[in-house]
């Protein structure tokens, strides 16, 4: 990757993506795929999944590129996609909830071994046990949590990719973090 | 506020810990584990991988087949359909079939009916398309503000000029039936034609509230029929037109509702 594509704001990528340039798309995944893999991861819960989910925003992006609001930031609008794709996901799962794979079978369940990455600094129990009680919070709380912790998005932007207002993003992350505290058996300082 | 609900509080509002939590996180074992989590989530969200990656095989493919330039998103250009068609069916309805009580229907009473219908839908247009300060879009929570105050004024609006005068028509019994039945219908035939248009016109647009977009389209789509309806239909009975002209704009907010995540969200 040269060093220029590296520093090219995201938004010159999105506008080269829209003039026809297919290496502003290649750019775009290059930079948000990485970390929409984990935002994505932290709402499923299931690294492979959240790879199929992060292919299918950016296949969205690509369809969708046309109403992009020359110069909006980009982020956020990537961002709301792959939410709304993980929320079609969470649709269509409630719907069928033993979905097939395409050859019929029954799909595996999320893959064993190992700390996912980034998780290294915990013990293996003590992640497993957060990655449980992130998965026990209601799915606005979660998102809200892992929202705030997707890098590069303030509590504003957070808000707007949730569709809700700033105060009220802030009111769900505290009730996520209080409800994690209580799943994960965390005291208080008297 | 005890130093623990301090430090779930900066946690919630992704902000630093200051030196006097960072003293309180060291003594408290509970905010300490509290702290380690929300920094591995921290990392989660972060991670995935940090080197190059190759595009993958289905959207190498997606832009082998489609890598054409696109125009920038002009949300006015996309409403023009719909407004020229709301104006040519008002200019076709007044000239070629007239109501036959329109022309003693004070002139005051024609301006607010017509009026209030192009202001409702001009705005409805604007919170459809309208992409706010962050290009998502305006708040979901204002759209769906929009629709039960317009449906209330509409309604406030139709019971004002639903006055009889000469040439109006007046029913009873089952011909009164018959003829709510007949226009709901119709307008609703005549809002799905311009539904068509809203949603070619706002596809893939409302990235992050689909659905109080799609309340926002349908209501903008059943306002053109009920003002085609309107164009047409002579029944100058209360009951008539609070409830039968009624019927298009509501149906089209439920409709809409319904049809805005499949096809306004990208």
């Amino acid at each position: 990757m040269a060093a220029d594509d590296r520093n090219d704001p995201l938004e010159a990528c999105m506008e080269a993506f829209l003039q026809g340039d297919a290496r502003g798309f290649e750019r775009l995944y290059r930079r948000l795929a990485p970390r929409l893999r984990g935002f994505l991861r932290g709402l499923c819960g299931d690294p492979r999944l959240a790879d199929d989910l992060t292919q299918t925003t950016f296949l969205k992006v690509h369809q969708a590129r046309e109403t992009y609001r020359a110069g909006a930031p980009v982020e956020p609008w990537v961002f709301a996609i792959a939410r709304r794709t993980w929320l079609d996901h969470l649709r269509y799962r409630r719907r069928r909830p033993e979905a097939l794979s395409d050859d019929g079978q029954l799909p595996e369940g999320p893959s064993e071994g190992g700390s996912p990455r980034g998780f290294e600094s915990l013990s293996s129990d003590a992640l497993e046990k957060l990655e449980r009680s992130l998965g026990e919070l209601s799915p606005p709380h979660r998102e809200a949590i892992v929202l705030l912790k997707v890098d590069g998005l303030s509590v504003a932007e957070a808000a707007e990719v949730a569709g809700v207002s700033a105060s009220n993003l802030k009111v769900r992350a505290h009730r996520g973090y209080e409800a994690l505290r209580r799943a994960l058996g965390v005291g208080r300082t008297p | 506020m005890s130093g623990c609900d301090q430090v779930v509080d900066a946690l919630s509002e992704a902000k630093p810990l200051d030196a006097s939590l960072e003293a309180h996180v060291a003594a408290c074992d509970g905010c300490r584990a509290m702290v380690a989590a929300d920094r591995a989530l921290g990392s989660l969200a972060a991670s995935g991988s940090v080197e190059e990656e190759a595009l993958p095989p289905a959207l190498s493919e997606a832009l082998r087949r489609d890598h054409k330039p696109v125009s920038a998103f002009r949300p006015w250009r996309r409403a023009l359909p719909f407004a020229a068609l709301v104006v040519a069916v008002v200019a076709v309805g007044l000239a070629v079939l007239p109501r036959p009580d329109l022309a003693h229907q004070p002139v005051g009473r024609i301006a607010l009916g017509f009026g209030a219908a192009l202001s409702g839908l001009a705005i409805a247009l604007t919170l459809l398309l309208h992409g706010g300060r962050s290009g998502l879009g305006l708040p979901a929570r204002l759209r769906w503000v929009f629709v039960a105050v317009a449906l209330a004024g509409y309604e406030a609006i139709n019971a004002t000029v639903t006055v009889p005068v000469e040439g109006s028509v007046h029913l009873e019994g089952a011909a009164a039936s018959a003829a709510t039945v007949w226009c709901a219908v119709h307008g609703g035939l005549l809002a799905a034609v311009a539904g068509v248009l809203v949603f070619l016109g706002a596809r893939r647009s409302a990235v992050v509230s689909p659905t109080a977009a799609g309340a926002v389209a349908g209501l903008a789509a059943g306002f053109a029929g009920a003002l085609a309806q309107h164009l047409l239909c002579p029944v100058m009975d209360m009951d008539h037109t609070l409830f039968a002209h009624l019927a298009p704009p509501v149906l089209g907010a439920l409709l809409g509702a319904w049809a805005g995540r499949r096809w306004l969200a990208p």
